[in-house]
C-alpha cells in the first residue's frame, strides 16, 4: 500500500525534474504570445452578461438616438446625417468604450489584488498591457462597427439618403484616397416603390460606401484612442478613467477645435480631415486648419499610425519601470 | 541566492523597510515579525515588485526588477486575497503556466499536478469565488508551485487554514524543500515557520532584528536577560533573598502566588533555587522560563528592539 506522503512527493520530483524553460524563443515572441494569452484569458472573463448588456447599449445608442432625430427632422440635408454619424459612432461610441475597456486596464488588476500573479511572470507587465489592451480594442471596435452598421441600416431604412451632397465624378482614388462616389441625380435621391430595385440599389450601394469611409474612420479611432487610453491607465492607474475623460475633453474636444497648429497633435483633427476628404461634406473650411488639410489622406492615416504606436510605446516604456503596488501595500 | 546590501525602502517619510543588509543561501528561511513590520515589503523587494529607495539587492545573481530570467525561477504566493471569482482554480493556474511559455497542454498537465499536490483536485473545476479561504490558500500554492521554481515565496501561506490544511500544507513545503527546492516563509506566527525553516529572519519596523539558524540566534542570546516565570508560596520572601543575592533584574508580583523575575545570571538562579526550596515558608509549583522555542526568542527580541529590555 502506498504512501500518500510518498507520493507526493514522488509527484514533485516529477515536477522538479521536468525541464524549466519553456520557450527558446526570442523576447519580443515570448512577449506576443503572453500577450495573446492574455488576450484569450481575458476576453473570456470579460464575456459576462453584465458587460454585454453594457456593450449593446452603447452599441444602440447612435442608432436609436439618430432614428428619433429622423423621425422628427425629414428635412436635414445628407451632410448632416453623415456628420452625426461620424460623431456619435467614431467619436462617442469608440472612446466611451475606449474608456471603459481599456483605460481600466491596470486599476482592475491593482484593485481585484491580481497584479502581483501575472506581474512575477516573464514579460508579465508588458503582456497584461498588450492583451488586456488589446481585448479593450477588440470590444471597442466591435462596439463602433455594430453601432455604424445599425446606424447605417435603421437611418437608409427610414429613407435617409447617406450619399455625398456633392456627388463628383470619381477621381484618381489612389492618388486622392477618396472613397469612390456613386453618381446619384437629386431625384433619385429618394425613390418610390415602383422604382425599385435599381434606384433603391443604387441608394443602399451609395450608403454602403459613406459606411465604408466611417468605418475605416472607426477602425482609426479605435486603434488609436485604445493605445492612447491604455497610456493613459499606465501612468495613473488609480484615476485613469477621469484623467482620461478630463484628456478627452480639453484635447480632443477643444483643443482639435482651435484652428491653429495645436490642434495636429489631437486625434479628432485627423479623423476628420480624413472624414472630409474621403467624404466630400461640401464644407468650406477657411485657411484649412479646422476640419480639412492641404496634406495627403495617407498622411493623416499615417499620423494617426504613428501617435498608436507611439502610444502603445510610452505604456509599455511606463509599465516596465513604474512601480504598482495593491490598495493592500498602499 | 539573496543578496540584500543595505536596502532601505521608503514610502515618503515611512521606512517599509530600513538598511537591511543580509545574504541567504538555498534552503527553508522563515521570515518572522509582527503585522507591520515589513515583510511583505521585504519580499516584494526580492520579488521585484518594488525598488529599493537605497541599497543593492540581487537574486540568484540578477536584479529582480521586471527580470524574465530571473521570475521562471521564482514561485510566489502573496499575503493578500485576490481572485478572480468567475474563473475555476484550473483555468487560472493554466492561465499563468502559459505565461510561463508552456503550451496548453502542458499548462493544462502542470495546473492539475500542482492542484492535486494542494489537495485541491474535487474542487478546481470550481469557479474560484466559491472557494473557502483556506482553498483560496491552496490554489494560491499551487500556481506557486506547478513552474516548479526553485525559490518559493510565501507571504503567509497558513492564514485562513484549518489545522487540517495547516498540516496539509506543512507536508507540501516539507515535501518541497526535501526534494532540494529553497523557501522563503513570511509569518506572524512562529510556530508555524519553526518546523519547516532551518533559519529565520527576525523583522521588526523595517529592521532586521536578527538572522541565522536558530542556534547562531541563540548564541546571542547569551547576553541577554531570561524572563521566568514561578507559581507557587512564600514568593515574597523569595524575592527578597533574589535581590539580597543581586541575581535579578526586576521582579514583579502578581498576587501572592505568581512572580515574574527578570534575570542576566540565569545559571546561577537556577542552581539557588534548590537550596531555597523547602526553606523559610518557599514552595515553588511551577517555574516556566526562556527555552529554545523561536517564540520566546522573538519575544525577547522584540522587547529589547522596543526598549523594554536592555
Amino acid at each position: 500500500m502506498s504512501d500518500p506522503a510518498n507520493e507526493k512527493l514522488m509527484r514533485l520530483e516529477n515536477i522538479q525534474s521536468a525541464v524549466a524553460p519553456a520557450t527558446n524563443f526570442g523576447a519580443l515572441s515570448d512577449i506576443l504570445r503572453s500577450a495573446w494569452t492574455v488576450f484569450r484569458f481575458e476576453n473570456r472573463r470579460s464575456r459576462t452578461w453584465g458587460r454585454l448588456l453594457i456593450w449593446l447599449i452603447v452599441v444602440l445608442f447612435p442608432g436609436t438616438i439618430l432614428l428619433m432625430m429622423r423621425l422628427v427632422d425629414s428635412q436635414s440635408p445628407q451632410q448632416l446625417w453623415i456628420s452625426l454619424l461620424f460623431v456619435s459612432v467614431t467619436e462617442m461610441v469608440v472612446i466611451l468604450n475606449a474608456l471603459l475597456w481599456v483605460a481600466p486596464l491596470i486599476q482592475t488588476e491593482l484593485e481585484g489584488k491580481t497584479w502581483l500573479y501575472v506581474a512575477i511572470r516573464p514579460f508579465g507587465r508588458m503582456a497584461l498591457t498588450l492583451g488586456k489592451g488589446w481585448n479593450g480594442l477588440s470590444w471597442t471596435l466591435s462596439a463602433g462597427l455594430s453601432s455604424l452598421a445599425l446606424a447605417v441600416v435603421l437611418l437608409t431604412l427610414s429613407g435617409v439618403d447617406l450619399t455625398p451632397p456633392k456627388p463628383v465624378p470619381m477621381r484618381d482614388a489612389v492618388q486622392t484616397a477618396r472613397f469612390p462616389e456613386p453618381e446619384i441625380e437629386p431625384s433619385e435621391r429618394s425613390f418610390d416603390v415602383e422604382d425599385w430595385p435599381e434606384t433603391a440599389q443604387r441608394v443602399i450601394v451609395a450608403a454602403l460606401q459613406s459606411a465604408a469611409a466611417l468605418a475605416a474612420l472607426t477602425v482609426l479611432s479605435t486603434i488609436v484612442y485604445s493605445p492612447l487610453f491604455a497610456a493613459i491607465g499606465c501612468i495613473a492607474p488609480r484615476r485613469a478613467m477621469l484623467i482620461a475623460f478630463s484628456y478627452t475633453l480639453i484635447f480632443e474636444v477643444l483643443i482639435a477645435l482651435i484652428p491653429a497648429v495645436v490642434n495636429r497633435i489631437t486625434v479628432q483633427y485627423h479623423l476628420r480631415c480624413l472624414l472630409t476628404k474621403w467624404i466630400d461634406l461640401g464644407i468650406n473650411d477657411v485657411e484649412g486648419r479646422f476640419l480639412s488639410s492641404q496634406s495627403s489622406p495617407a498622411w493623416h492615416v499615417g499620423c494617426l499610425l504613428t501617435m498608436s504606436l507611439l502610444w502603445t510605446v510610452v505604456s509599455l516604456t511606463v509599465v516596465h519601470f513604474r512601480t504598482y503596488v495593491t490598495n493592500d501595500e498602499a | 541566492m539573496i543578496e540584500l546590501d543595505q536596502v532601505t525602502k521608503l514610502y515618503g517619510s515611512v521606512i517599509g523597510v530600513n538598511d537591511v543588509t543580509l545574504s541567504l543561501g538555498p534552503g527553508a528561511h522563515g521570515l518572522l515579525g509582527p503585522n507591520g513590520s515589513g515583510k511583505t515589503t521585504f519580499l516584494s523587494l526580492v520579488t521585484g515588485q518594488l525598488r529599493p529607495s537605497r541599497g543593492e539587492i540581487a537574486v540568484f545573481g540578477e536584479s529582480p526588477w521586471d527580470n524574465p530570467r530571473l521570475y521562471r525561477r521564482l514561485g510566489v504566493c502573496p499575503g493578500f486575497e485576490g481572485l478572480y471569482s468567475d474563473i475555476t482554480g484550473f483555468d487560472w493556474v493554466r492561465y499563468l503556466m502559459e505565461l510561463h511559455g508552456y503550451s496548453p497542454k502542458e499548462a493544462s498537465g502542470r495546473a492539475q499536478d500542482a492542484l492535486e499536490i494542494t489537495g485541491m483536485t474535487h474542487a478546481m473545476h470550481r469557479g474560484m469565488g466559491t472557494y473557502s479561504r483556506g482553498m483560496r490558500q491552496r490554489t494560491k500554492l499551487a500556481q506557486a508551485i506547478a513552474h516548479e521554481p526553485q525559490l518559493l515565496i510565501l507571504d503567509e501561506p497558513f492564514n485562513g487554514l484549518d489545522p487540517i490544511g495547516r498540516h496539509d500544507i506543512t507536508e507540501v513545503l516539507r515535501d518541497w524543500v526535501e526534494t532540494g527546492g529553497s523557501v522563503i516563509i513570511a509569518s506572524h506566527i512562529l510556530h508555524e515557520v519553526e518546523t519547516l525553516a532551518t533559519s529565520f529572519l527576525l523583522i521588526c519596523g523595517g529592521r532586521l532584528l536578527a538572522s541565522g539558524t536558530p542556534e547562531e540566534v541563540h548564541s546571542l542570546l547569551t547576553d541577554l536577560p531570561n524572563e521566568f516565570q514561578m507559581r507557587g508560596r512564600g514568593l515574597r520572601r523569595l524575592g527578597q533573598l533574589l535581590i539580597e543575592e543581586l541575581l535579578v533584574d526586576s521582579l514583579r508580583f502578581i498576587g501572592d502566588e505568581r512572580l515574574t523575575v527578570t534575570t542576566h545570571q540565569p545559571l546561577n538562579l537556577i542552581n539557588r533555587m534548590p537550596s531555597w526550596c523547602g526553606q523559610e515558608g518557599i514552595h515553588i509549583a511551577e517555574i516556566t522560563s526562556g527555552d529554545d522555542s523561536l517564540q520566546d526568542l522573538f519575544t525577547t527580541l522584540m522587547r529589547i528592539h522596543r526598549g523594554e529590555l536592555r
